[in-house]
């Protein structure tokens, strides 16, 4: 993926800018406002990475001049403030979606995939499959090699946000934002709870576990071989 | 306002009770005016009456008896003199003076001012009355103005007198009232200074006479203790906070000297690192959790309340928590009554009952019963959460509600003492009452909110 990180702390865009490389992206830095809007609307990036406090130019006023400016891509807002109005400013103004620092990079690193797999066209197929999983939205059906899966509600929002995203982790945070519309970490495991119901129901009469738990990252569903 | 001139604004106590002395002042000189004038006036008229009713008398002595018999009856008046003291001039028609010792020439008919001349004063002003009679000869009655002159004059040195002794009380009064005023107000003014200078305890005395003075003092102590308990507290969550951030960080500091040991494999390197990031993370909790608060207790979140059905909340968060709660063997029931619907933040209420929940999970043993009731009464919604593990004692109750609360037995175990001061935080920005109660055993935890009524605005479901 090519990346665009706008970001004025240096040891925090250093972190971000080495575990992107790491894991194979192409990633530009900017430290300031004006360069990171020049780059965002002038360069073909996959995906934003914008902080919200930058010099020269606001984070917000930033996503309004790319937006407004027919831009149309994902862009994923840093803040370290973890206010309420301050999400919703940011949502607001156009971002996709936001970070609140201190983050663990495996974190960012699923969000950016999520991002840009949700940006692509196939997102809106009325059926996602991986890994022998079919999940149809239209008639809420499951079948794992074929045979029918029951769900319940939960667990079926549970498993499509992971197929949505399959190959690829989903954090816990990322579960209870999207499944539950928790914008706040509850103590109690519920996550891991659904989790194991809707893996012990998928592997019922299969050996191969259907979910994949990445420790200390979140969870997978692994892509068709 | 702004364009009066300057003396009409006042700035101290004295500006002011000169002033009003001032203002007083011009009033009794107003005063003092008219009463002379009309007293003049007065006192004019009756003069005026008394010498028409002398030259009356006068004309039916001559009606009746004639011009002698008038003379004689003018020359009895000047000898008695007396009271009346009235002058006369009695002429024939060519002019010649007849009876009347008076030193003035004769004047036109009708009221006029004559000069005269005094044996004691030399030339002075009277006020004469003029007839003609029927024989051609002339009659005046003339009348002395000093008396008048006199009462006036008296009249004008009063008030002279107490012009000078209203100016003096006004300028005296505003250095007597500039004192007392002073003499108060240093009292609370030295009270200040030493609350700048540090010492918070320093109260403003008071003097019990419920006076305007000692109601301000009164409400500037309760003030006092007011920021009095709120440095109190500060000081206490500053307390509190570097307490409990004090373990973390040393668990922090020996996990990432572990690592650093060149004894321990790579796996157990890594296992100490990551339980390094485990206690980093639960400092950041303790962040997150502070500023949550006090992101609420500034109040500035209420301006995005919505109407929202506490209900649906509820039961989303119930049927979330439900198979948790199984898992780790507690037996959690919801009690769910529909349409209750509040002004507020679904995502703070949510917060406000996973708290809530999560507390009940940690703190009661495993087995215990959690109860979740949401009962729609037509004056108040109440949400209460209770289970029934070993609960707080009563005397307590007050206490947990505040930061970093905890139970001693409870130190050891997870947790910053927080969940419940957010769950108060919360509960106090929705308006709403929270209540904590003794379950018999447990602890229930009660909130009452106000209903919404529909005010046109929709419900948000969002």
């Amino acid at each position: 993926m090519k990346i665009l990180l706008v970001e004025d702390d240096k040891s925090t865009s250093d972190y971000i800018a080495q575990g992107l490389e790491q894991a194979g992206h192409l990633v530009t830095a900017s430290d300031n406002g004006p360069d990171g809007l020049f780059h965002a609307t002038d360069g073909n990036f996959d995906v934003v990475i914008l902080d919200r406090m930058l010099p020269g130019m606001d984070g917000i006023a930033i996503i309004g001049a790319i937006r407004g400016a027919g831009g149309t891509v994902p862009i994923l807002m840093l803040t370290a403030r973890a206010g309420l109005e301050d999400r919703v400013d940011g949502l607001d103004a156009g971002a996709d979606d936001y970070l609140v620092k201190p983050f663990a990079f495996s974190e960012l690193h699923a969000r950016l995939n999520a991002l840009v797999r949700r940006h692509r066209p196939e997102a809106a197929e009325s059926t996602l499959s991986a890994n022998g999983i079919e999940l149809d939205r239209l008639k809420r059906l499951v079948r794992r090699e074929g045979s029918p899966v029951l769900l319940q509600p939960r667990e079926f929002s549970l498993l499509e946000e992971l197929l949505r995203n399959s190959g690829k982790v989903v954090t816990r945070t990322m579960l209870l934002e999207r499944v539950w519309n928790f914008h706040f970490d509850p103590k109690t495991n519920i996550v891991e709870t659904h989790i194991s119901r809707l893996r012990s129901k998928l592997n019922e009469g299969h050996e191969e576990d259907a979910i994949i738990t990445v420790r200390g990252a979140g969870y997978m569903i692994a892509t068709d071989e | 306002m702004n364009n009066l001139p300057r003396i009409f604004k006042p700035r101290s106590m004295r500006e002011l009770a000169l002033l009003y002395s001032v203002c007083f002042m011009i009033a009794t000189a107003i005063l003092g005016f008219a009463v002379y004038s009309s007293t003049r006036d007065a006192l004019q008229q009756q003069l005026d009456s008394r010498i028409r009713a002398e030259t009356n008398d006068l004309l039916n002595v001559y009606e009746s008896d004639g011009m002698a018999a008038l003379s004689e009856e003018i020359m009895r008046h000047e000898e008695q003199g007396g009271i009346t003291q009235m002058g006369y001039i009695l002429t024939d028609n060519g002019g010649k003076r007849l009876a009347g010792q008076m030193q003035a020439t004769t004047p036109k008919i009708g009221w006029s001012i004559i000069n005269f001349i005094d044996e004691d004063e030399g030339t002075d002003q009277a006020r004469a009355y003029t007839i003609a009679l029927s024989n051609g000869g002339r009659l005046v009655v003339i009348a002395d103005q000093e008396a008048i002159e006199e009462i006036g004059e008296v009249l004008m040195q009063q008030f002279l007198i107490a012009f000078v002794a209203i100016f003096l009380i006004g300028v005296g009064g505003s250095f007597v009232l500039t004192r007392l005023l002073r003499r108060r107000l240093s009292g609370i003014n030295e009270t200040a200074s030493a609350i700048i200078g540090g010492d918070l305890n320093q109260r403003i005395s008071l003097d019990g006479s419920r006076g305007e003075f000692d109601r301000l003092s009164q409400t500037l102590n309760a003030m006092l203790d007011r920021i009095s308990d709120l440095m109190d507290n500060l000081r206490q969550v500053s307390g509190d906070i570097a307490h409990d951030l004090r373990s973390p960080l040393n668990r922090l500091r020996q996990n990432l000297e572990t690592s650093l040991s060149e004894k321990l494999g790579p796996a157990e390197q890594r296992s100490a690192v990551e339980a390094a990031i485990v206690q980093a993370d639960e400092m950041l909790d303790i962040f997150s959790a502070i500023l949550g608060i006090s992101e609420i207790e500034g109040g500035h979140i209420k301006s995005t309340f919505k109407r929202v059905r506490l209900d649906l909340i509820v039961a989303e968060i119930c049927e979330a928590y439900q198979p948790a709660a199984q898992d780790a063997g507690f037996d959690m029931q919801c009690e769910i009554e529909p349409d209750c619907t509040i002004t507020g933040d679904r995502h703070l209420l949510g917060q406000m009952l996973t708290n809530l929940l999560d507390n009940s999970l940690r703190h009661a043993p495993e087995g215990s019963q959690i109860l979740v009731q949401i009962t729609n009464n037509p004056k108040e919604i109440e949400l209460a959460v209770s289970d029934n593990g070993p609960g707080i004692p009563k005397e307590r109750h007050e206490e947990m509600l505040r930061r970093f609360a905890r139970m001693e037995a409870s130190r050891t175990t997870s947790g910053n003492g927080l969940g419940l001061s957010l769950v108060k935080a919360i509960a106090d920005a929705h308006g709403a009452r929270i209540s904590l109660t003794d379950n018999e055993p447990g602890l229930k935890v009660a909130i009452s909110f106000v209903p919404s009524l529909y005010d046109g605005r929709l419900i948000d479901h969002a």
